[in-house]
């Protein structure tokens, strides 16, 4: 039974480094999703087998990115453009589980709540945009205050 | 109409073609001749065209994102017919319910020890809503990611910059 205590405490250790090194931060992009062929954007990569899946359009573009104004346990807004944003605020205890708000400029399209952990990707869709679609991905990261 | 940018006279020409101005809209629409406004004149025209294109096809094929999900709808209901009548196979007899709950207990174990902090990796919307009239919104279960899906949103011409 020895190896399974040393593997225990590793991977406790393990964890209690990480958590002082990250800091749960949202992160957003407003995606533009099109029909044509042509490159996906290399940093949608790890969306892309679920935003095809979901949405069923061939070419995937980020219009905009932007991290939040805050962390994700606080009030915290994300902007990647001025016309599309999403506020997100922490509802009870932890950072898990918050409250959503997706905006058109000064107009709420609509808001919410979630249970969200940390690189699980929240899908807002938004409005036809020519032949394609407007899609706002909502993620909590993991990241280094002074790496963001 | 100087003070109208194209974006206002495509969206005004569209509604002009659908049929959804009032009266008094109607009225200002031809009092101030947008009719022979380039832009209106070019939108309706490309309506028209796609009219009597939609009217001339033997078929209307669905846009490719109905048609993607009608394809897994279907997909899946015939995958459930076939499950169902297909007898068990030999090669899983070995699945006994002992041996299946023990295999998902580790299964389990493993997730839970794999997972930071003990969660779900996947979001999970509880509640999503759209007060504006018009907008309706419901939630799309999918296997990587949690979607709210909203529809009855203004569409955004090709070519509209967001700001």
């Amino acid at each position: 039974m020895r190896w399974l205590a040393v593997a225990w405490l590793g991977m406790a250790g393990l964890a209690a480094a990480g958590d002082t090194r990250a800091e749960p931060w949202p992160w957003g992009a407003l995606v533009l999703a099109r029909m044509d062929e042509g490159p996906n954007d290399p940093r949608l990569e790890k969306y892309l087998p679920d935003l095809k899946r979901v949405f069923g359009y061939r070419r995937y573009e980020i219009y905009g990115q932007a991290w939040g104004t805050g962390p994700a346990n606080a009030e915290s807004i994300v902007l990647p453009t001025k016309e599309f944003f999403v506020k997100l605020r922490p509802r009870g205890e932890g950072n898990r589980r918050l409250g959503f708000e997706f905006f058109r400029n000064e107009r709420l399209l609509v808001e919410g709540e979630a249970v969200m952990p940390v690189s699980a990707p929240l899908f807002i869709t938004g409005p036809e945009y020519g032949h394609g679609k407007l899609v706002m991905i909502v993620e909590i990261r993991d990241v280094a205050p002074k790496g963001r | 109409m100087s003070e109208l940018n194209p974006n206002d006279r495509q969206l005004i020409a569209t509604e002009y073609f659908d049929g959804a101005l009032g009266p008094e809209e109607l009225a200002w629409f031809e009092e101030n001749g947008l009719a022979s406004d380039p832009v209106v004149k070019e939108t309706l025209e490309g309506a028209r065209g796609l009219r009597e294109l939609v009217r001339r096809g033997a078929r209307p094929e669905p846009p490719a994102a109905l048609a993607f999900y009608w394809e897994r709808v279907r997909a899946d209901v015939q995958g459930v017919g076939r499950a169902g009548a297909r007898p068990m196979r030999a090669s899983w007899r070995w699945a006994t319910p002992v041996r299946v709950l023990a295999t998902a207990a580790a299964v389990l174990v493993g997730i839970a020890l794999v997972l930071p902090r003990g969660g779900s990796m996947m979001s999970t919307v509880e509640r999503a809503e759209s007060r504006q009239p018009g907008l309706y919104t419901s939630v799309v279960p999918a296997r990587g990611a949690s979607v709210v899906w909203i529809t009855g949103l203004e569409y955004l011409p090709e070519g509209y910059v967001l700001r």
